[in-house]
């Protein structure tokens, strides 16, 4: 397995899986003639033409250049926290302090911010997403509370 | 219509304070974004798209299309002063802007690619004046076999033109179509792919998508790294900028190559502006005389692709607005906003919206020569945004994405399948597999299903119809040839290596 590159048949493979559920999923719908074509007709195409490509990626993964796949964890957990804390408490808590998690959650990230930092730039996020699109664009959301 | 009244017509459209103010708007978020590495255009629309509500459909569009040339201003600033692309269409700027910049011509090479931007600009915007209606006129006659065939080849031109590996872009594409099934089918009314999930009836949010893959995606890979170091940012004086005569002498030619080159490359449906600025800059360097100045501050390397890269980003318009076809993933975003506004750009957008279309030209106009005049007097202040440090910059992108994803069916639900695009995207660009052909083949999906089942219905089942019809045939034709061409093993070395180069000066940018 020296030349081999792991990460490129992984990938390749998750493709060829991706497009064999794709697949499994489309024969459940009717398939109709090829005159009335029915709901089915693309989407099975289509689940077969993933899985060969995915077929011929591994294939080829072979002799591909190697990549490398680096993980880090902090960003990950704290922007895509963040996000997610906003899109389900935008609507709970209001559009303030749903902001001001996410603000903080992203601006911690960066290991050069200080909390003062961090307080300020969510305060004046804060006011400035209230000006423009509470109160200019009159986007429906509630400023506090549910 | 002819040209002159059509054009009167624009000027009576677009020459509004309303209209110049929006358009000021839209060119200066473009160009500051653009100026940005991290994040390109698509995520400034997002943030702009909440302001377009309550906004009449022409000054709308007039903004939302301000970004995207605006952008491709702004992108080399930072490609030629940090080594890093602003967007990624402008990657290719950097391989001569920045020896450039290290000689201490910075000034210059800003001043030319201000220049020769605007050039390529106007180049394409004069072939969308003549060229468009009159491809709308002929598109009029089409039937759903040749909207197949053309859909098809912008599909495989997105998958194959992309740079690195062709089979992953085909994936890409593949996937794309996929993705654009969940929902409601049009045609029998039956629900696929929403595993019983309310909103996922109307099928994914195109917004969502393209915020996910190209936004947060992007902040995913550069949040946490250190940041980049500007202290070594020179200060760029009005007095720097001015070229010599053999500057000026050495970049026409490539200039209107370049220019040319992106035209041709930014009307073909789904190839974009980062291939024409690659192409341009391959062009440059084989007509060469000397190429070994190539890598090492060639003028002719920063105007070529820099004129070929604005040109691109026009000419993708005539595609878009004449057969509803985007001409780049950008596009295919602009799209989607024009369809929340209702308007459904198809050949007949030319009679039926003529104050639109017209008005969106002259507005290109007024945009290219507003960024004409921002960008010199103003390049100090440019160089300076370059200073804002990521810690400030990535949590107020990610407050104004989920912002703007929210506004647009004012449902929280958008926002969590942001995060569902930003980690595909994410993976994605970790395994090289390009993302732009996935939004290309998920705006495309419903209608080139649409037009292949209609066909097969007029011509009863038989095939043979997409060959029998001239124009489809054509089109079918040059889809082969392309799709051939990328297999040649002469090509397929040229993608690698380009795709290689590419990897060298990865680091930023979102198509």
């Amino acid at each position: 397995m020296s030349d081999f590159n792991r990460n490129e048949l992984l990938a390749a493979l998750v493709v060829v899986g991706l497009g064999a559920g794709y697949l499994i999923i489309a024969i459940g719908y009717p398939m109709g003639t090829v005159v009335r074509m029915g709901a089915g007709f693309f989407p099975v195409a289509l689940g077969v033409l993933l899985t060969g490509l995915g077929a011929v990626l591994a294939w080829q993964s072979r002799r591909a250049e190697k990549t490398a796949v680096e993980l880090r964890l902090r960003p990950f957990v704290m922007i895509l926290g963040g996000i997610l804390a906003w899109a389900l408490l935008v609507d709970r808590i209001g559009f303030l302090p749903a902001t001001a998690i996410l603000v903080l959650s992203c601006a911690l990230v960066e290991r050069e911010t200080t909390w003062r930092s961090a307080l300020m730039l969510t305060a004046g996020l804060c006011a400035f997403g209230w000006l423009i699109f509470i109160v200019g664009l009159k986007i429906p959301m509630s400023v506090l509370g549910g | 219509m002819d040209l002159i009244s059509g054009l009167a017509l624009g000027i009576e459209t677009a020459i509004t304070a309303e209209a110049l103010l929006f358009c000021f708007l839209g060119v200066t978020v473009g160009m500051f974004i653009g100026v940005l590495p991290g994040i390109g255009p698509l995520a400034a629309v997002a943030m702009l798209l909440p302001v377009t509500y309550h906004l009449e459909p022409m000054p709308a569009l007039i903004m939302l299309a301000g970004i995207f040339y605006g952008a491709q201003y702004g992108g080399s600033t930072a490609s030629i002063l940090l080594n890093l692309p602003g967007t990624s269409t402008t990657a290719v700027t950097a391989i001569d802007g920045y020896p450039m910049a290290k000689q201490g011509r910075a000034g210059v090479a800003l001043f030319i690619t201000t220049l020769t931007s605007f050039f390529g600009g106007c180049f394409a915007i004069v072939l969308l004046m003549s060229f468009a209606p009159a491809l709308g006129a002929m598109a009029l006659k089409f039937s759903s076999a040749e909207y197949f065939s053309i859909m098809l080849l912008g599909l495989i031109a997105a998958a194959t033109m992309s740079l690195g590996n062709p089979v992953k872009g085909v994936v890409s594409v593949v996937a794309g179509l996929m993705l654009a099934m969940v929902g409601m089918d049009t045609t029998s009314g039956q629900l696929r792919y929403t595993f019983g999930i309310l909103e996922l009836q109307d099928g994914l949010n195109l917004v969502a998508m393209a915020m996910g893959l190209f936004g947060v995606a992007e902040i995913l890979k550069n949040a946490g790294t250190p940041e980049r170091d500007a202290s070594q940012l020179q200060k760029v004086r009005m007095r720097d900028l001015v070229p010599t005569r053999k500057d000026l002498s050495q970049c026409w030619k490539p200039t209107i190559r370049g220019a040319g080159i992106g035209s041709f490359i930014g009307t073909l449906p789904g190839a974009g502006p980062t291939l024409a600025a690659f192409l341009a800059y391959a062009l440059e360097k084989r007509v060469a005389r000397d190429p070994s100045r190539f890598g090492r501050g060639a003028i002719e390397g920063i105007s070529a692709p820099e004129a070929a890269n604005n040109a691109s980003t026009q000419a993708a318009f005539i595609p878009t607005l004449a057969l509803g076809i985007p001409g780049d993933a950008a596009m295919a975003v602009l799209l989607g906003a024009m369809m929340i506004h209702g308007i459904q750009p198809r050949p007949e957008f030319f009679t039926e919206h003529a104050d639109l279309f017209w008005g969106l030209v002259i507005s290109f106009w007024v945009g290219n020569v507003m960024l004409l005049v921002l960008n010199i007097p103003l390049i100090g202040v440019w160089v300076r945004i370059l200073t804002i440090p990521k810690r400030i910059l990535f949590p107020a992108v990610t407050f104004f994405i989920c912002v703007g994803v929210y506004s647009v069916n004012n449902n929280p639900f958008d926002v969590l399948m942001v995060i569902v695009f930003g980690l595909i995207g994410y993976l994605m660009n970790a395994f090289q597999y390009p993302t732009a052909p996935l939004l290309m083949g998920f705006i495309l999906g419903p209608m080139i299903e649409q037009h292949f089942r209609r066909a097969l219905l007029f011509s009863r089942g038989d095939l043979t119809t997409f060959i029998d019809r001239p124009i489809s045939a054509a089109f079918l034709a040059a889809a082969t040839i392309l799709f051939v061409a990328t297999l040649l093993p002469s090509l397929k070395a040229r993608f690698a290596k380009t795709a290689a180069a590419r990897k060298t000066r990865e680091g930023a940018g979102a198509e």
